[in-house]
């Protein structure tokens, strides 16, 4: 398998490299300091498995895997634990705690090769664990896109609204748009809801450009933005929408 | 405040003055007016349970409108009105008891300007009260308020401490060591001794005691030398201390945060080389801790880096009444996009705690 190790501690790198040598199956293509290297890495190499960092310079682990469209399967190592059910969230084969046991790193690994073998048993057969899922506070700030193959990091505040398109989301701002392969359930959960409000189902829109809010038809309301954009909303998005903005 | 107005207390006690109030009406008509006893037991009931009515919907009608500072106008004519309704009802009220009996109209064409001024004094006196009550209620609720919310903000910045121990810090650099032992069992051993001693003697350390420079630039030294271990690719740290006397005593976990801010921003929000610059000298008995930072405009960082800042802030300000210690100073050249961050603090030291004048 072909594996790239993320991480921006080079010991912690040199750890990992060490505790692998003895798998024969693994072969570490690239060893990444951060998220941009482990990009450029990952479409070089299309690894099969990635360990991954969370806390790492720039941009987290997680919003790295965001911008993956194919990603390899997943194992987070990191010395945070308030983030496994965000991982379990984002389908990650494990979640390993720095600093963690050879055979915890063994029992890893034999979860990866048994999804090799059939896959599609581990995501199914897990249960979802209870519990609210702790967003990173990096993402209650910004969205990360690529932008021909390089990385761009987006502040909030320029995000006019997300819409639907297939399977990628259009993030949008003043100047331009971004694709982005992620599900709009997703942006929901991770950003701020007393900013973002989903007034339909194939938009969210960023409160703090809306300019009016107007009825265009018969029980059929839409956001005017600051920019002259129109965003349509439903009857369930209008009702979240006078919550929020309090009318 | 120790005083405690219970409204079931109030209640009770206007009850108890209106049956005072019968008892003596109730005298004065049989008495005075010669009325049967009967009758006059009636009339003063009557009207007293009435009145309580009229103060019962003072107290709790929503629709009540109480004035904004204290009208004597505005309490004379809400009297009034209610004066004149309650006196017309008890007076309808008991006449058809009685079945117009001639010798009690008679006495109630004696006594209505008596009834109607007393019951204008009682009526008055009770929104004036119920004016009090209400602004005291208000204010104690007010002030309940505030000593729950200040015994948020203490909860929270126990937590806060309790944070700085910074598990993560903790875990990777076990990690660290555990990735130094197979093969560099020296390292290893050194980086223990370095964690240990740093953990040590934070835990040592009491919020409100001081500690003296030399001690506090050495803890510096230990947490840098961790950090440099993990970090070494691309950490680089200049130090420049200037401070002759090392025995002077400063307050502990001021410098320390701000080192921490320091490393964490440069490292995760630049990427490559990091040079962080320290640098700390003494003059007229206050002690300057500048750091500098290089960070990316580029990068939108979370809003939680400049948490610590405030926290040194505040702390600086229980510790010297002072807002004027911290300063923030950033450096960009236009068309950059990385620039230098900045922090100084001035610590005012004592002479008197000097132990070695």
């Amino acid at each position: 398998m072909r594996t790239i190790i993320i991480d921006d501690e080079p010991l912690a790198r040199s750890l990992l490299e060490e505790l692998l040598e003895n798998e024969k199956d693994i072969d570490i293509v690239a060893s990444c300091n951060d998220g941009f290297e482990g990009l450029k890495a990952i479409q070089e190499h299309q690894p099969d498995l990635i360990f991954l960092d969370i806390q790492m310079p720039k941009i987290t682990g997680f919003e790295l895997l965001e911008l993956l469209d194919n990603p390899p399967l997943v194992i987070f190592t990191t010395a945070y634990d308030e983030y496994a059910l965000k991982a379990f969230e984002v389908n990650a084969m494990d979640y390993l705690l720095k600093p963690f046991e050879h055979k915890r790193l063994q029992q890893a690994l034999d979860k990866v090769r048994s999804q090799k073998l059939g896959p599609g048993t581990h995501h199914q057969s897990s249960e979802k664990p209870e519990g609210k899922i702790l967003q990173l506070p990096e993402q209650a700030q910004r969205i990360v896109v690529k932008e021909n193959n390089n990385i761009k990091i987006i502040p909030l505040t320029d995000v006019l609204y997300i819409e639907a398109a297939d399977d990628y989301a259009k993030v949008t701002t003043a100047e331009k748009y971004y694709l982005k392969h992620q599900r709009m359930i997703q942006f929901e959960q991770q950003l701020p809801d007393q900013q973002f409000v989903r007034v339909h189902r194939s938009y969210i829109v960023n409160l703090q450009h809306i300019q009016k809010v107007e009825l265009y038809e018969k029980e059929q309301f839409c956001v005017i933005l600051r920019n002259g954009a129109k965003v349509p909303v439903s009857r369930s998005g209008y009702a979240k929408l006078k919550d929020v903005l309090g009318i | 405040m120790p005083l405690k107005l219970n409204s079931f207390s109030i209640n009770l006690g206007i009850a108890i003055f209106l049956f005072t109030l019968v008892a003596g009406q109730c005298f004065w008509l049989f008495h005075v007016q010669h009325l049967f006893l009967v009758g006059a037991l009636t009339d003063a009931l009557c009207s007293y349970i009435l009145l309580y009515g009229i103060f019962l919907f003072i107290r709790y009608s929503p629709t009540f409108y109480i004035p904004k500072y204290l009208k004597i106008g505005v309490i004379d004519l809400q009297g009034m009105i209610l004066t004149i309704a309650w006196v017309f009802f008890c007076k309808y009220l008991l006449l058809n008891i009685f079945n117009q009996l001639p010798q009690y109209v008679y006495i109630w064409d004696q006594t209505l300007v008596i009834r109607g001024f007393v019951g204008w004094i009682l009526i008055c006196s009770f929104i004036a009260i119920h004016f009090f009550v209400t602004e005291f209620e208000k204010y104690s609720a007010v002030s309940e308020q505030k000593q729950a919310t200040e015994q948020l903000r203490k909860e929270a910045e126990l937590f806060k401490l309790r944070q700085q121990l910074q598990p993560h810090f903790l875990f990777n650099s076990l990690n660290s060591i555990n990735a130094l032992i197979g093969k560099h069992p020296q390292d290893a051993r050194r980086m223990v001794q370095q964690l240990s001693d740093y953990l040590r003697n934070n835990m040592r350390k009491e919020d409100h005691e001081r500690v003296s420079i030399h001690d506090e630039l050495s803890d510096l030294q230990l947490y840098l030398g961790i950090e440099l271990v993990r970090f070494g690719h691309r950490l680089n740290i200049k130090e420049h201390f200037d401070v002759p006397d090392q025995e002077r005593l400063m307050p502990p976990f001021l410098i320390q945060p701000l080192v921490e801010n320091a490393i964490k921003f440069g490292l995760y929000g630049t990427i490559g080389t990091v040079t962080i610059e320290i640098e700390a000298f003494e003059k007229n008995n206050t002690l300057t801790f500048k750091i500098c930072n290089p960070f990316d405009a580029t990068n939108v960082t979370p809003k939680g880096t400049g948490f610590g800042l405030s926290s040194i802030r505040r702390r600086l300000y229980l510790l010297y009444a002072r807002n004027d210690l911290l300063h923030i100073e950033q450096f960009k050249k236009p068309f950059e996009a990385s620039g230098i961050f900045c922090v100084r603090i001035d610590i005012p030291l004592n002479n008197t705690n000097s132990p070695n004048p």
